[in-house]
C-alpha cells in the first residue's frame, strides 16, 4: 500500500500499473482505471453481437458488458481456465470488463522509463498502446484505455447500420 | 425552533394524501350534486374527518393559518349538513376556494417554509356563510344552544380527555421539559376545543383555545414555565366544572370571562417577548429534507439485491457444511464401533495369554493399551465437535439476513415506485379549473391510476400532461351547442388512462371532441412554411398528424393566454424525449383525439415467466403469455425451417435462437418440449423452450448502452442466485 502513496506524493513521475496476460503477452493498465478484478463471474450471452462481445456480467447489481480483448486484438478466441480473471475498468459511460488470461503483479514505474509504442514488434493496434516498458526479461505493453474503448465501440457502432 | 421545523416537516409529509383525497372528494361531490342534486352525508363526514386530521396536525406544527382555515372549513361543512343547507354552487365555490387556499398555504410552506398566502378574506366569506345560515336555522337548535343527540358522546369523551390532561399536566409539572408530554397535552386540549366547537359550547371552546395557545408557547420554548401550571390547572378545572354541570343538568356558576382574560394576557405577554427575537428563516433546511437523489436509491437498490444473493450463497455454504457434519457423525460412529471391537479383541488376547506373558507379549499388550488410550481420545474429540450447533446458528442467522435483505429491497423499491394516481389526481382540479375558465362542461375520467412508475418519471410527465389536457379542453371539446348538433352528449369527456405494456408505461390523453383533421394540419403547416407542397403531397395521414409536433407549428397561446392546439406539442415531445419517451397522436374526425405517451421504465417491476433455452434463462413478460402447452417431438411438423404443431396448424412455432439470431443458444434434445404461446392484438405465436422455471416478479434493468441495437431484448434482470436473465420482447416472437 505504501508504494501507492509514494506515487501520490510525486504524481508526475511514478505510475502504478496492474499487469496481466492476454494470451502469452504481458499487458498493463494504470491502476487508477481499474475498478475491480473478478474471479469467475457468470456470463450471460447477448445475441446479435460480434463474437468478441462475450455478454454481460453482474457486479453487485451493476450490469457490465464483458469483452474478449485478446480476440479483439486478433489473438483468437480465448478460453476460460483456472487463472482467468475478469478486469472491470472505468470508462466515461460507466464500466466495461474484459477477460485476462492471468493476473500478474502490481508494479510501480518511473514515467521516464516508459518507451513510446514502437512501430514494430507490438502485436496490437497502435491506438491502444500507451507505451512499453521492459523490466528485466519482461516486456510489458501498457494499454491506453481510451484507445481500447474506442476500438471496441467502433465495432459496436457499425452494428447500427 | 428545531422542534417547530420538525413539526412542519412532519406536517408536510402527511399532507399529500389528505390533500389529494380532499380534491377527489370534492370532485365526487360536484358530480353527485349535478347528478342527484345532493351530496351523500357519508361524503361530508369523510371530508370533515380529513379536515379535522389536517387541523390537528397543523395546530401541532403551530401552523396557525392552516389550522384556522381547516377549522372554519369544517364548520362550514358541518353547518351545511346539520342545517340541511342545499349544497349549491355558492357553497361549492367556497369549498373550491378553500381547497385552493389550502394548496397555496401548503406549497408556500414547502417552498418558503412559511404560510405565505393571505386567507383573511376567504375566512370572512366562510364566516359570513355560516353566520347567515345559523341565523336562519336558529329554531332547530335547542334552547341551551347544545345539540342534545350527541351530548352524551361529547360528555364521555371530554371527561376522559380532562382526566388524561390532568394526569399529564401533573407529570409535566415535575419534568417541565418533556416534549412528548407537552405535545400530548396540546393534542388533548385541541380535541376538547374541536368537539366543543361542534357542540356549540362557545365558553369551553374559548378556554380550550387559550390553553392551547399557552401550550404552543411551552412547545416553542421547549419547556413549560412555572407560571403556566396554575393557569392550565385552573383552565381544566373550569372546563371540568362546566362539563359536570352539563352532565348533571345543574347551572354552571363559574366566571369564565375572567379566566379567559387571564389566559389571554399570559399568551400576549409572552408573544411580546418573542417578537424581540424573531425566528430565523428556515426555508433552506426545509427544502433539502425530503428529496433523495435517485442515483443513491439506484445504488441502494443494487446493493440490497446483492444482499439477497449473498444470502443465497450462504445457504449453499451451510448446505455443504451440513454434509460435512453428517460425515463427521459417521466418523464418530465408526470410531465407536472400532473401539468396541478393539476392546473385545484385547479381552480375547488377555484370555489367550493367561497369567504369565513372555516379554514379547508384554510389549504387545503395552502397545495395545496405548492404542486404546489414543482411540479413546480420538472418540472424545470427535464427540465434542461444536460444528453442528454452530451450523444451526449460522443457518438461523442466514435466514434472518435473508428476510432483512428482502425487506430492504422491497422498501427501496417502494421508495422509487409511485402509482401514477399521485400525478393524475391533480388533474381533477386542473380539468375543473380550465373547464370553468373556458365555460365548458367537461367530465374527467381516470383509468389505471394504480399503474406504477418510477418517481422521477412521474415528476417528468406532469407538465406535458397538463399541456395536453389544456389543449384537449380548449380545442378538442366543442361547446355544448355544437355537441348537441353533432348528436353527442352535452358534456364532454377527458380521459387520462395509464397502463403497462411490455416494458413501457403508456399514458393516453383522450377527448371526445371534434378530432383533428390531418388535412387541416397540413394546410396550416404549409401556411407557416414548415413544409413544402411536394412534401405534403407525399404524406400519409399519419405523417400529417405528426406535423402537430413540429416546432413553431402554432403560436396561438401568445395571443389568448390559453394554449392553442399544437402549442407546446413540440415542447411536450421534447419533454418526453428527455425521459426517453415518445408521443403519438391519433384522431377520428368528429369523434375523438387520443395522444399516446409511451415511457420506458428505467426501473420497474413486471411479472415474468422465466424460461430456459439451452444454458440461458430468459424472462418473458407474463402479460403477453397466453398459454403453455407440452408437445412431443412427433407432434412437431418441420417444413423448410418452419415449425407447426399438429392439430394447431395455424399456430406459428419458432425457436428462440432463430428469433434472436443467437449464435450460442442450442436447444437440448428432449422428446417433450414446452411451448409458450405469446399473443397480442396482432396475433399469436409459439416458442419452443426447454424448461419452464417459474413465474416471478422481476426488476427491469436496462442493458448497457453498448447493446442498444439488439432487437428483441428490452432489458435484463438479476435472478435470485445472482445470474442474469435477458428480458424478451414478445413483439419479436410475434413478428412475421
Amino acid at each position: 500500500m505504501g508504494e501507492y502513496y509514494l506515487g501520490e506524493e510525486s504524481p508526475g513521475d511514478v505510475l502504478a500499473l496492474i499487469c496481466f496476460k492476454l494470451g502469452d503477452e504481458q499487458y498493463a493498465l494504470n491502476i487508477a482505471d481499474i475498478r475491480e478484478v473478478l474471479r469467475s463471474p457468470q456470463i450471460t450471452h447477448v445475441p446479435q453481437m460480434p463474437e468478441f462481445v462475450l455478454g454481460i456480467i453482474n457486479m453487485r447489481g451493476n450490469i457490465i458488458p464483458l469483452f474478449d480483448l485478446g480476440m479483439k486484438f486478433g489473438f483468437g478466441k480465448g478460453s476460460f481456465h483456472q487463472k482467468t480473471k475478469v478486469i472491470v475498468v472505468d470508462v466515461p459511460e460507466g464500466q466495461i470488463s474484459f477477460v485476462a488470461d492471468d493476473l500478474l503483479d502490481n508494479i510501480k514505474v518511473e514515467r521516464s522509463s516508459i518507451a513510446p509504442a514502437p512501430s514494430t514488434g507490438v502485436k496490437i493496434n497502435k491506438e491502444c498502446v500507451a507505451g512499453t516498458i521492459k523490466i528485466e526479461a519482461r516486456m510489458i505493453t501498457i494499454l491506453d484505455l481510451n484507445g481500447v474503448y474506442e476500438l471496441i465501440l467502433e465495432d459496436i457502432r457499425d452494428l447500427d447500420h | 425552533m428545531e422542534k417547530q421545523q420538525d413539526a412542519i416537516q412532519r406536517f408536510l409529509k402527511g399532507t399529500d394524501s389528505p390533500l389529494n383525497k380532499l380534491e377527489e372528494k370534492f370532485l365526487e361531490m360536484a358530480q353527485d350534486l349535478r347528478a342527484n342534486g345532493r351530496v351523500p352525508e357519508d361524503d361530508l363526514k369523510e371530508i370533515c374527518r380529513i379536515l379535522r386530521a389536517l387541523n390537528t396536525a397543523a395546530s401541532e406544527a403551530g401552523l396557525k393559518k392552516i389550522a384556522g382555515l381547516t377549522q372554519h372549513w369544517e364548520e362550514l361543512l358541518r353547518h351545511a349538513w346539520e342545517h340541511s343547507v342545499v349544497f349549491d354552487r355558492k357553497l361549492a365555490d367556497l369549498f373550491g376556494s378553500a381547497l385552493e387556499a389550502l394548496e397555496h398555504l401548503v406549497s408556500g410552506l414547502r417552498l418558503q417554509g412559511q404560510e405565505s398566502a393571505d386567507i383573511t378574506i376567504l375566512l370572512e366569506d366562510i364566516k359570513a356563510f355560516t353566520q347567515k345560515d345559523s341565523d336562519k336555522n336558529k329554531k332547530s337548535i335547542s334552547a341551551t344552544g347544545i345539540d342534545e343527540t350527541y351530548l352524551g358522546v361529547y360528555l364521555d369523551e371530554t371527561e376522559q380527555n380532562i382526566a388524561s390532561f390532568n394526569h399529564d399536566l401533573l407529570v409535566l409539572e415535575k419534568n417541565p421539559v418533556e416534549p412528548t408530554l407537552i405535545n400530548n397535552l396540546f393534542r388533548v386540549i385541541h380535541t376538547v376545543k374541536g368537539s366543543s366547537a361542534m357542540m356549540n359550547m362557545a365558553e369551553v371552546q374559548e378556554i380550550a383555545h387559550e390553553m392551547e395557545n399557552i401550550l404552543v408557547i411551552a412547545r416553542e420554548n421547549q419547556r413549560a414555565s412555572p407560571e403556566m401550571f396554575p393557569l392550565l390547572f385552573f383552565g381544566i378545572d373550569v372546563i371540568s366544572r362546566i362539563v359536570f354541570s352539563l352532565r348533571h343538568k345543574t347551572a354552571a356558576t363559574t366566571d369564565t370571562v375572567s379566566l379567559i382574560e387571564k389566559l389571554k394576557s399570559y399568551a400576549k405577554s409572552d408573544q411580546k417577548e418573542n417578537k424581540k427575537n424573531p425566528p430565523a428563516k428556515t426555508a433552506t433546511s426545509l427544502a433539502s429534507f425530503i428529496r433523495i437523489d435517485t442515483q443513491k436509491l439506484d445504488t441502494l437498490m443494487n446493493l440490497s439485491g446483492e444482499l439477497v444473493i449473498i444470502r443465497a450463497q450462504y445457504e449453499g455454504l451451510v448446505k455443504q457444511l451440513r454434509q460435512e457434519v453428517s460425515r463427521e457423525k459417521e466418523f464418530a460412529q465408526v470410531l465407536t464401533a472400532l473401539k468396541s471391537n478393539f476392546l473385545a479383541l484385547l479381552r480375547e488376547l488377555d484370555e489367550c495369554i493367561g497369567t504369565k506373558p513372555d516379554p514379547q507379549t508384554k510389549y504387545i499388550l503395552k502397545e495395545a493399551e496405548n492404542l486404546r488410550v489414543y482411540l479413546e481420545r480420538l472418540q472424545e474429540a470427535a464427540g465434542q465437535s461444536r460444528l453442528a450447533t454452530g451450523l444451526r446458528r449460522i443457518d438461523e442467522t442466514t435466514s434472518v439476513l435473508g428476510k432483512t435483505a428482502s425487506y430492504i429491497q422491497s422498501t427501496v423499491m417502494q421508495a422509487r415506485m409511485v402509482p401514477i394516481g399521485g400525478v393524475f389526481s391533480r388533474f381533477n382540479r386542473i380539468v375543473r379549473d380550465i373547464a370553468k375558465e373556458l365555460g365548458k362542461d367537461v367530465s374527467f375520467v381516470l383509468e389505471g391510476a394504480e399503474t406504477e412508475l418510477d418517481r422521477n418519471l412521474s415528476d417528468g410527465i406532469a407538465e406535458p400532461l397538463i399541456h395536453m389536457v389544456r389543449n384537449a379542453i380548449s380545442h378538442g371539446i366543442e361547446d355544448t351547442d355544437t355537441r348537441a348538433k353533432a348528436g353527442k352528449p352535452a358534456r364532454g369527456t377527458i380521459t387520462l388512462r395509464a397502463f403497462h405494456q411490455g416494458n413501457n408505461v403508456y399514458i393516453e390523453v383522450e377527448d371526445d371532441g371534434r378530432g383533428i383533421n390531418p388535412q387541416l394540419l397540413a394546410e396550416n403547416a404549409l401556411q407557416k412554411k414548415l413544409v413544402t407542397e411536394t412534401q405534403v403531397s407525399r404524406m400519409t395521414d399519419k405523417e400529417k398528424m405528426d406535423l402537430i409536433f413540429l416546432p413553431g407549428f402554432s403560436t396561438a397561446s401568445q395571443v389568448t393566454g390559453i394554449s392553442g392546439r399544437g402549442v407546446g406539442m413540440n415542447a411536450v415531445r421534447s419533454m418526453l424525449s428527455a425521459i426517453h419517451g415518445t408521443i403519438d397522436a391519433h384522431s377520428v374526425i368528429g369523434e375523438k383525439t387520443t395522444f399516446i405517451l409511451k415511457i420506458p421504465l428505467t426501473l420497474a417491476i413486471i411479472k415474468a415467466l422465466l424460461i430456459a433455452v439451452g444454458d440461458d434463462v430468459y424472462a418473458l413478460p407474463l402479460e403477453s403469455v397466453k398459454e403453455i402447452m407440452s408437445v412431443t417431438e412427433e407432434m412437431i411438423i418441420r417444413n423448410n425451417g418452419q415449425f407447426n404443431i399438429k392439430l394447431r396448424e395455424q399456430l406459428r412455432l419458432r425457436e428462440l435462437k432463430d428469433v434472436l439470431h443467437s449464435r450460442l443458444t442450442s436447444q437440448k434434445v428432449n422428446n417433450i418440449k414446452r411451448v409458450v404461446i405469446v399473443a397480442d392484438s396482432t396475433g399469436e405465436a409459439g416458442i419452443l423452450v426447454d424448461q419452464l422455471i417459474q413465474e416471478t416478479e422481476v426488476v427491469i434493468k436496462p442493458l448497457p448502452r453498448h447493446f442498444a441495437h439488439v432487437k428483441g431484448i428490452t432489458g435484463v434482470t438479476i435472478l435470485g442466485d445472482g445470474r442474469l436473465a435477458l428480458i424478451l420482447d414478445p413483439k419479436i416472437i410475434l413478428a412475421k
